[in-house]
């Protein structure tokens, strides 16, 4: 992996990661996500794996490869990843330089992924390269919002969570369709800043 | 929308706490004889920071965005407010009423913008 600035930034964050947000944040998301990764089936990619909070919010019996950047947070994730019900393979991988296959995966899923990713849509370009055409593309994100005053606040306070993780003022949405993704349907959870995205890779 | 007790309690929570203290710190730290505007500003400023802070505190408990988003909001216009009065119980209770009616707010704005979006 060559962006070990990124790296360093998710090991050092892991000690602390399931104390941050493995409570009060995955509780509210978990109706949500539970939904939207209910839709699992073939071969599937999880980008940016973490700790493996999601794994417990994946239906049994998929096939499933998890991917994250951090080492550390991958060995975190690993007894959750013996534990889940199906099969589930963890590599430590940066987006940007995936070495699967072209077409390698029936459907992508992610989870708070794009808003740490640091080209987002040269990351998305790269998942579109390891989906088949038409395969599925299932996000469950953070964006930036719309609407006044969100907006402004979102832009302001983005230079300080920034430095903690994730950018809180992307749409990701817009750099989905730039990546050559077509999006089916955008589903707001929370305002229109957590929000899932269903998108379809391009048929060729 | 959500229906849970424990989150609703929790966004209540944050946002009277932050809205108080916001309110309090503003009235605090911006002298009387500044003028209203340049107090405002800074107030809202002020107000911020300590709605950011606390959303951040709150959020291992209660949820990221649904959270951090109502606190940063109730303490910007809590301080806006609070910069207005003398520091005491007033600027508290002002803050607080502001923390309660910004999460309102958010609470009307879910309401319209949950669910599909296109």
């Amino acid at each position: 992996m060559s962006d070990l600035a990124t790296q360093k930034k998710w090991d050092s964050a892991a000690a602390l990661f399931d104390l941050i947000g493995g409570f009060g944040p995955e509780k509210r998301w978990r109706p949500h996500k539970r939904r939207l990764f209910s839709r699992m089936e073939g071969k599937v990619l999880f980008l940016a794996v973490g700790t493996g909070l999601d794994i417990s919010c994946f239906p049994p019996g998929q096939d499933i490869t998890g991917i994250d950047i951090s080492p550390k947070m991958l060995a975190k994730a690993k007894p959750r990843a013996d534990a889940y019900a199906g099969s589930m393979t963890l590599r430590p991988m940066d987006v940007h330089e995936m070495d699967f296959a072209d077409h390698a995966f029936d459907q992508a899923y992610t989870s708070c992924t794009f808003c740490s990713v640091p080209d987002p849509v040269r990351g998305l370009t790269a998942l579109r390269r390891v989906l088949k055409p038409g395969g599925a593309l299932r996000m469950f994100e953070h964006t930036g919002s719309r609407y006044f005053p969100f907006r402004p606040m979102l832009d302001l306070m983005n230079p300080l969570l920034r430095t903690l993780g994730p950018e809180i003022n992307r749409d990701t949405a817009a750099n989905v369709r730039a990546a050559g993704f077509h999006v089916d349907r955008v589903t707001n959870i929370f305002l229109d800043v957590v929000k899932t995205i269903e998108a379809t890779a391009p048929l060729r | 929308m959500e229906r849970r007790i424990y989150f609703i309690a929790g966004d209540v929570l944050a946002c009277v706490l932050c809205g108080a203290a916001a309110g309090w710190l503003a009235a605090a730290a911006i002298p009387a004889d500044w003028a209203m505007l340049a107090g405002m500003v800074t107030g809202m400023l002020i107000g911020m920071a300590v709605g950011t802070v606390g959303g951040i505190l709150f959020s291992p408990f209660f949820g990221a965005m649904e959270v951090m988003l109502p606190a940063s909001l109730s303490g910007m216009v809590a301080g806006l407010a609070g910069a207005m009065t003398v520091p005491g119980i007033g600027s508290l209770g002002i803050g607080a009423l502001a923390g309660l009616a910004c999460l309102a707010v958010t609470y009307v704005l879910q309401s319209r913008l949950c669910g599909e979006a296109g």
